[in-house]
């Protein structure tokens, strides 16, 4: 197995290449850093970016009656006092500025004449603010691309898995992990690191978001000895399709379909959701859910949405303002003419990395932005406030990552890493008695999530559900077995993802059981209420020296009271 | 009577240019009476018959991003959309234009300007 150590010295390091770490990239450079811009897969075709919805919200000065201040208060709201008021006041004041810097990079987004098209107002918005990128997920980031082209000081990495961080003291160093091309183990030293590594979507049975959302940022962040918030909180999209399997993961879009005729059918045949009054997101996943944990889903495990009851027109119209309808066609699978079989889904991240409103986590040198960090939403999320998110974090990430340049000398990492790290892999190769195979193991984690974490939690499950956890830690890590070969090992990023994929997991459970509430997109059973007898608080997870350290802290409120 | 037990043959291009002397065309047979995406046989061939495959298991799925392109039968197309049936007998080849990595897992970092280490 070959080593190598990166002999250029790296101002930035970012680790993770979709918007928020594209973004934070381009900061760092223009800030004055050399930066290298690494991703476990290629500038484009991997991560969650290429997926999105073209739906981008900000205030940009255009809606009559709009500020900021509007922006903020349903940020606030929605996210029901869970998101840190200091990181939602920052990201709702710089949304015009984001926007006029994404068109300077070359993205387009659709125009009603001079002005900028805006969809109608989606559900918690006070005002019409969401524009509409042009190409969507492929456009978002040919745009970056494009800009992240024009500065020669960043250099890209793709198909690079880190496995750890690394520090000097308190201070993050660097980072290592495996050139999955070749195989060989690499560190990079660097004087500030940003994580932007996406969400943890792939834990859950059902997901809209691809194969490589495992949650790698987040075990690599707590191993680091980052704080982590909120890590219970999970946003499901209500109905995705979960059957045929050749359009799994296909996003059904709830607006489309609120209409009278239309009928959400259980496994039973019966009908136990109507059309034209559906309630929020968060409460539509929760109730199908229900149904499907009750025993009543369909054999693949959903329900089915029907639309074949209401007149020609209006089912026209839904299909027509369906943007899966192409894809579904594509398959001979035709909306109005039968049902389709789905399942709520995983599909934002919400909780994750505790960061300051420049991006800095509780660990000096590392930096996060985007989805895997934790505080700017709550415990839900305006739509359209997810990409804003990453681009102003982003930003802020990228120009105070640069800060350190001036500020410091670059770190040393200890000569013995590359020995250690490689040995690490090389134990996945060893021969093994009764191995498991990554995806088998993934298939376990899964499992033990929907049936014991899901969407309706409860604390005796949430217990059966860590044990669980603690047993695969226990019995299946070790026969973990990785075929041994060196040029891009698919199995080995299987191995590494799976691995990560336990850490999550496991904090999520361990979250999921310390709030004793019900708030936004995290549900209890047994807690069905909002705890409206204390201020909000954040659920916090460390890593201490007996394990995972669970903890609590309040919100930080700025503008609005509870 | 209907046969049910149908197949599905693939010729999959197999190389590792950093060891193997030329490519070669592996031989699968995946059993299966309905239709499948040649990401899904992928993928099944990866779990269940040949672990050293490989191969970019990346979807969008909306089939826009172009990360699961292959040739088919000398024909580029999307993994995640193109449909095989039992019966059939495909050649599976890395896309062209790329420097091949592995199998079919190509290089994609020349357009982006990116340097490799």
């Amino acid at each position: 197995m070959a080593f190598f150590r990166l002999s250029e010295k790296i101002d930035v390091l970012v680790i993770g290449l979709g918007s928020a770490g594209c973004r934070a990239a381009i900061e760092a450079a223009r800030g004055g850093a050399n930066v290298l811009l690494l991703g476990k897969g290629p500038l484009g075709k991997s991560g969650i970016t290429p997926l999105i919805f073209s739906g981008y919200t900000a205030v940009t000065g255009q809606e009559e009656g709009d500020s900021p201040e509007d922006h903020f208060r349903d940020t606030v709201l929605t996210g029901k006092y869970l998101s840190d008021q200091s990181l939602a006041e920052v990201m709702t004041a710089e949304g015009g500025q984001s926007v006029r810097d994404l068109v300077s990079f070359g993205v387009r987004f659709k125009m009603d004449g001079q002005k900028y098209y805006l969809w109608p107002r989606l559900p918690g918005m006070s005002h019409r603010r969401m524009l509409d990128i042009v190409g969507a997920g492929p456009g978002f980031m040919n745009g970056l691309r494009r800009e992240i082209l024009r500065h020669r000081a960043i250099r890209l990495v793709e198909d690079f898995a880190i496995t750890h961080l690394a520090s000097e003291g308190a201070i993050c160093s660097g980072a290592i992990g495996v050139d999955l091309k070749t195989g060989a183990i690499g560190s990079f030293a660097a004087k500030a690191v940003v994580l932007a590594t996406g969400g943890y979507e792939q834990i859950w049975l059902h997901t809209d978001c691809p194969p490589d959302s495992t949650g790698d940022g987040y075990s690599l962040a707590l191993k680091a000895g980052a704080k982590l918030v909120d890590m219970e909180q999970q946003l499901f999209y209500p109905t995705v399709i979960v059957m045929p399997e050749v359009l799994r993961g296909l996003e059904i879009t709830c607006e489309a379909y609120n209409r009278r005729g239309v009928k959400l059918i259980n496994g039973k045949g019966e009908a136990f959701l109507l059309g034209g009054d559906f309630p929020t997101r968060e409460a539509m996943a929760n109730l199908i859910f229900g149904e499907i944990a009750a025993g009543r889903g369909t054999e693949a495990g959903g329900i089915r949405l029907d639309i074949t009851g209401c007149a020609s027109e209006v089912r026209d119209e839904i299909a027509s303002m369906m943007p899966a309808n192409k894809r579904l066609l594509e398959f001979g699978v035709d909306v109005r003419r039968e049902p389709l079989e789905v399942a709520p889904a995983a599909h934002t991240t919400l909780g994750g990395v505790k960061i300051d409103s420049w991006g800095q986590t509780t660990i000096e040198g590392l930096f996060a932005c985007g989805e895997v960090a934790g505080n700017v939403h709550g415990a839900s999320r305006l739509a359209g406030n997810a990409l804003l998110d990453t681009q102003v974090f982003g930003a802020r990430a990228g120009a105070t990552a640069a800060k350190r340049v001036a500020a410091y000398d670059y770190p040393k990492l200890p000569g013995h890493i590359l020995e250690e790290e490689g040995a690490k892999i090389r134990a996945f190769m060893a021969k093994k008695k009764d191995p498991v195979r990554p995806h088998e193991l993934k298939d376990k984690i899964r499992q033990i999530v929907w049936s014991k974490i899901g969407l309706r939690r409860e604390g005796k499950r949430l217990k059966e559900a860590i044990e669980a956890l603690e047993a695969l830690r226990r019995d299946d890590l070790a026969r973990l077995s990785v075929v041994d070969i060196e040029e891009y090992n698919f199995e080995l990023l299987d191995a590494l993802e799976a691995v990560a994929m336990v850490d999550v997991a496991e904090m999520v459970a361990r979250a999921a059981l310390k709030r004793e509430e019900s708030r936004g997109a995290h549900f209890r059973e047994d807690y069905p209420e909002l705890d409206k007898s204390s201020l909000p608080k954040h659920t916090v997870l460390t890593m201490g020296e007996g394990g995972l350290s669970l903890g609590s802290e309040t919100v930080n409120i700025t503008k609005l009271a509870h | 009577m209907e046969n049910c037990k149908e197949t599905i043959k693939a010729l999959i291009y197999r190389f590792n240019p950093r060891r193997d002397a030329a490519p070669v065309f592996k031989h699968y047979e995946i059993a299966s009476s309905s239709g499948m995406t040649v990401m899904m046989l992928l993928r099944h061939i990866y779990r269940e018959q040949d672990r050293t495959l490989a191969f970019r298991d990346y979807e969008c799925y909306r089939g826009v991003c172009s990360a699961c392109l292959v040739r088919v039968d000398g024909k580029n197309v999307r993994a995640c959309s193109e449909l095989v049936s039992p019966g059939q007998t495909i050649k599976i080849e890395p896309i062209g234009g790329y420097p091949v990595v592995r199998d079919l897992v190509v290089d994609f970092s020349g357009e982006d300007g990116s340097v490799a280490t």
